[in-house]
């Protein structure tokens, strides 16, 4: 890790023995550090976002959610009117030079004002009905393309990763959504047929 | 868009973090508040066995307790992403994000009672003549 751990001593704070004391300073780079944030996770989604299978998805106008492979979960932050002291872990390199010379001193690297918690909802498939529905489609379209050549209009068209930008599921909800809209994947993009339409109403 | 959470540690080695958790604020004096770093927030003390403990900022002392969180708490970093397929003249700000499990923390010392006052008492700490501590609690 960089600088942020080079003084943290969290371990000096939890493993406390007893009958002592320890002083706390802030951190040589104590600040707002506004790109660390909290997340509180069930034990049993650790795995998951440890072995790298999770992300949030959204657009920006939209409130983030978070994906594991099969669920789809709303991130919302809770503020605290508490004063959350973060303490990091200390750099194992230094403390493996300096030993028992020095005490750690443990260090408050940022206040936290909250936490995000997480909140299991539906995926948010209705979108995906809409993008579809832009560009059905047409058997009769193909035939004229390939005829007169004419460069295929690609607007309305989603690929897979198009549609993992744009719709708030996971992959696993996301290929329900797609099998429920009887959508088949053409030349790389997701379509649904004139008559696949007629079924959603 | 898609932001990837992504961590580089193993589920049993990553780095745990510690919180201190007590009501109200922590204030600086004005002429410290621009160089709070490395400054003294306070002690914490452990007095005997038991997972309570006692923290001293300035002239109060709060009582609390070393807690297991109900459910553990990410520590994220926001990131971007560096992507050497990216070419030299696109848009730096469609870099993508990243956000990285940089640590986790399972455990808090809390402290929720209502501090005592200590301003009768001797101050061991303080080496210099001082009439206030640099760090001090403010519950408001």
């Amino acid at each position: 890790m960089e600088h942020e751990s080079c003084r943290g001593g969290a371990k000096a704070v939890l493993n406390l023995q007893s009958n002592s004391s320890i002083s706390i300073a802030y951190h040589p780079h104590f600040g707002p550090h506004d790109d660390l944030m909290l997340l509180e996770i069930d034990e049993k989604l650790l795995p998951g976002i440890l072995h790298n299978r999770v992300s949030l998805r959204g657009q920006s106008d939209e409130e983030a959610v978070l994906c594991m492979p099969s669920k789809t979960y709303a991130v919302k932050f809770v503020g605290t009117s508490n004063s959350m002291f973060l303490v990091p872990p200390s750099d194992p390199s230094e403390s493996s030079e300096t030993a028992s010379d020095e005490p750690v001193v443990p260090s408050v690297l940022k206040v936290a004002l909250g936490i995000m918690e997480l909140v299991e909802v539906a995926p948010k498939l209705d979108k995906l009905k809409l993008l579809l529905m832009e560009n059905p489609y047409r058997p009769e379209d193909e035939m004229d393309v390939e005829e007169l050549e004419i460069e295929k209009d690609k607007t309305g068209l989603f690929q897979w990763e198009d549609l993992v930008d744009r719709i708030q599921a996971s992959d696993e909800e996301l290929r329900a959504g797609l099998r429920a809209l009887s959508a088949v994947e053409i030349d790389g993009y997701w379509r649904i047929g004139m008559r696949s339409i007629w079924i959603l109403f | 868009m898609q932001i990837q959470v992504k961590c580089g540690c193993r589920e049993d080695s990553c780095p745990e973090w510690a919180i201190v958790e007590l009501q109200g604020a922590v204030e600086a004096q004005p002429s410290f508040r621009d160089r709070l770093q490395n400054l003294e927030i306070g002690c914490l003390c452990r007095p005997s066995s038991e997972e309570k403990y006692t923290f001293t900022v300035g002239y109060h002392e709060l009582s609390g307790s070393k807690v297991p969180l109900k459910k553990p708490l990410l520590v994220l970093k926001k990131k971007r992403a560096f992507d050497p397929e990216e070419s030299i003249d696109s848009d730096p700000n469609s870099s993508r994000m990243e956000l990285e499990v940089i640590g986790i923390i399972r455990q808090r010392i809390l402290f929720k009672t209502r501090p005592k006052a200590l301003i009768s008492k001797p101050q061991p700490t303080i080496k210099e003549k001082k009439v206030t501590p640099p760090v001090t609690l403010f519950q408001g």
